[in-house]
């Protein structure tokens, strides 16, 4: 694993994001360069607005947000120049082929055409969607969709990749395939950042862990660490993490 | 909903209505000024013509005028009905909704086709109701003729007859051209007779008529009425005298039509529900295209790229098609009353209306097209979340827009070229101004929605809607001006449209530079 030494890939300082009540409520977080950052937390906690608004989409209240070093609400072309953001819905156009959707969108980040070509095949190809690649994603499962989506996310080679619920409703093989290329990323120096409700797989893949609820991190660490916390080393992270977001609430 | 047997028919219907109920509930408030204003003209109307009536004697003895203007009526609202049952029919087995779950249930497929045709009926039924009842009322009751409400039973059966006819249509195309092209070509074909009206009007143009009217088609039903076809002892009578509230004929037409409608849902249940599997299915089996070995069409450029997607998702979307193949279908009736004019050796005087009407068509093709390109984005969140600047992303999606209306009117402008090469000059620079002014208009009033929701644009946003007709107008009055050679009169329009803009523009929506 690479780490790149003084800047962090995310620093969110006061985060804040109001919808009625908050639904993030003045978050700190720090995810460090070249990691595996899982965020977990419970349904409404607050992490799809969290990483909504550092992909752009939603304009905070309240805070600040950093990636590698750019002020992503001053200067958002050059934050998101270096983001690729996969919600669980992908965001596909189902009349084009994978290999325009690639084009397209190798287009809206300026990649160089020739180096996107190469790219868009390596890709292809490795999400095994090379000889589906001039039909039209109307006819793809949905599991088919998401590698697509993917490959979209990736075309820009991005430093921090965002994933939202990436393995919701994937089979067996594709989530496989997925893990694999998210733990290759991370070997080739990117940061990754994942929400899932799938704790077995950030208990497997996660560098770190953020336990988050009701718009507040409630813990963070390795696995070990939040063991530790939770004062039950032996427990698993579904232990642990049931305690964590119980705690509060107690 | 407690009051009906669970998964009866009735209680299916006050379901599909308790949902049909909410989702008008949501629709937008354009839409609901555009109808009040709509059933305030029927109002208006109404209330006039009844107290015309009054004096008259309650007892109005029919004519061959009233039996073809009835008649006439019931074939426009008919082929309206049609066009919209087929349509709405169609889509049914592709836009599921909660179709999977309905069938998967232990109720009859006839019975789940039943009531999503009634549904489907009661849409266009509903609508025409709505603009009828501030006009026939007042002239059943102030003008005491209260037989005439049997127009709204007639209404009734004409809606049940359009919804059977519309399945019928819609799983012939099934069984004939199979669940990929019925999509595509059902929306034509409702689009077409949605049309036929219109067309069947002009068709006298067509024809090259001597005796030439306005109207076209009236010029026919003149001839008719003079050859004794439209007199009120024949059968075209029939469904004047049912809306007069003749109880034989108007019980005769409601009957049929019910015997129609439950004769095609109870038959054709278990082929709905095939289809509507078979719909499913389809989508997973589109037809390769030839191998491109090689991975090519990347440009590296954001404002290319965003063309190239719009321009491929405008070829592939099968509601555009028709809406486009109609607006060239509405320019041949024009295109060829001019070459008749010309022919018959016009002036620029001659030229002018159809030079108008070309720059109206090209405003009015340029504001659908950039309705679909700015508004029904597919993804918005990738563009929202990429480092393009949105003023290039949007000034490209114009582009995109705006580029097919040029192909499509390059043979009206070539062939107003061939008779005054000023008109076409002039007429092409009318159509840059409409299209641009339609595609700002646009970008200006952007309102997210989805593609499907192509057929309501106009009620998204009322004041965009009539600012974007009465530009068009204009542009289409002054190029008709400068064709006449009237120079003193063609800048006021032209002026006036530009004033308009003005007014509805709005800066901080307006497209960035494209950057290099």
């Amino acid at each position: 694993m690479s780490m790149s030494e003084g800047v962090q890939a995310l620093e969110l300082r006061g985060l804040t994001k109001v919808f009625g009540k908050p639904a993030v409520d003045r978050l700190d977080l720090t995810v460090r360069s070249g990691e595996l950052y899982a965020l977990l937390g419970p349904n409404g906690a607050g992490k799809t607005t969290t990483l909504r608004m550092v992909a752009g989409l939603l304009k905070p209240d309240a805070g600040t947000i950093r990636v590698f070093g750019h002020d992503a609400l001053a200067d958002p072309a050059s934050a998101k120049r270096l983001i690729a953001w996969a919600p669980d819905e992908p965001m596909l156009y189902d009349k084009l082929s994978p290999l325009e959707y690639l084009e397209f969108v190798a287009g809206l980040w300026g990649v160089d055409a020739k180096v996107a070509r190469g790219r868009a095949e390596e890709l292809l190809k490795w999400l095994e969607l090379w000889d589906n690649r001039n039909d039209r994603c109307e006819g793809f499962s949905r599991g088919m969709k998401q590698k697509a989506a993917l490959a979209g996310a990736l075309i820009h080679d991005p430093k921090l990749l965002i994933l939202d619920e990436p393995l919701t409703g994937l089979d067996a093989s594709i989530s496989r395939q997925v893990k694999d290329l998210l733990q290759d990323r991370v070997a080739k120096g990117a940061t990754v950042i994942l929400t899932t409700h799938i704790l077995e797989v950030a208990e497997r893949l996660a560098d770190r862990i953020g336990i988050i609820a009701r718009g507040k991190l409630l813990a963070e660490g390795t696995l070990d660490e939040l063991r530790a916390r939770a004062g039950s080393e032996n427990s698993t992270l579904e232990d642990v993490f049931l305690r964590l977001v119980d705690e509060p609430a107690q | 909903m407690k009051l009906f047997p669970p998964g009866s028919t009735l209680w299916l219907l006050a379901h599909e209505l308790k949902l049909a109920m909410r989702q008008r509930r949501r629709g937008n408030r354009g839409g609901w000024i555009f109808l009040l204003i709509l059933m305030a003209g029927a109002a208006a109307g109404g209330v006039g013509i009844a107290f015309l009536l009054r004096d008259k004697a309650p007892d109005i003895t029919l004519n061959p005028i009233m039996v073809a203007l009835g008649d006439l009526a019931l074939v426009l609202v008919g082929t309206l009905m049609l066009s919209n049952t087929l349509g709405a029919t169609a889509l049914a087995f592709y836009e599921r909704g909660d179709l999977d779950l309905l069938l998967s249930s232990p109720v009859p497929p006839r019975r789940v086709l039943a009531v999503r045709c009634f549904g489907i009926a009661l849409t266009p039924l509903l609508f025409f109701t709505l603009i009828l009842v501030p006009f026939l009322v007042p002239i059943a009751v102030i003008a005491n003729h209260l037989p005439w409400l049997a127009t709204f039973a007639v209404l009734a059966a004409l809606s049940l007859t359009a919804s059977a006819l519309g399945l019928v249509i819609a799983l012939a195309l099934f069984a004939i051209i199979g669940p990929r092209r019925t999509r595509t070509v059902s929306q034509l074909l409702a689009a077409l007779i949605g049309a036929a009206f219109f067309l069947a009007s002009q068709s006298a143009r067509f024809a090259g008529s001597r005796t030439y009217s306005r109207f076209g088609a009236w010029t026919y039903v003149e001839r008719w009425i003079k050859e004794g076809r439209f007199e009120p002892d024949s059968p075209a009578s029939w469904p004047v005298r049912a809306m007069m509230g003749d109880p034989l004929y108007a019980g005769v037409a409601v009957a049929f039509a019910v015997l129609l409608f439950w004769l095609v849902t109870q038959s054709l249940g278990k082929r709905f529900a095939a289809n509507a599997a078979a719909a499913a299915g389809s989508q997973g089996s589109r037809r390769r295209k030839p191998d491109l070995s090689k991975v090519k069409g990347f440009t590296g450029n954001a404002f290319q790229a965003m063309v190239t997607k719009e321009t491929r998702l405008l070829l592939r979307d099968p509601v555009l098609l028709s809406q486009v193949l109609l607006r060239i279908l509405y320019l041949l009736p024009a295109a060829f009353g001019l070459w008749q004019l010309a022919h018959r050796g016009g002036s620029d005087w001659a030229l002018a209306p159809g030079a108008a009407f070309i720059v109206f068509a090209a405003g009015q093709t340029a504001g659908s097209l950039a309705w679909i390109t700015i508004s029904a984005e597919d993804a918005p969140e990738l563009l929202m979340c990429s480092p393009a600047p949105r003023g290039t992303l949007r000034r490209a999606k114009l582009v995109a827009a705006l580029r097919p209306v040029f192909f499509i009117l390059v043979v009206p402008l070539v062939g107003l070229g061939w008779f005054s090469p000023w008109a076409a000059a002039v007429a092409a620079v009318g159509c840059l101004c409409a299209s641009v002014s339609s595609g700002l208009i646009c970008l200006w009033y952007e309102r997210p929605s989805k593609r499907t929701d192509f057929r309501r644009r106009r009620t998204a946003s009322l004041p965009a809607a009539i600012g974007e007709s009465v530009v068009q107008l204009c542009w289409g009055g002054a190029t008709a001006l400068f064709v006449a050679k009237l120079f003193l009169f063609a800048p006021i329009p032209a002026v006036l449209a530009l004033v308009i803009l003005l007014i509805m523009r709005r800066p901080d929506a307006m497209p960035a530079p494209v950057k290099a």
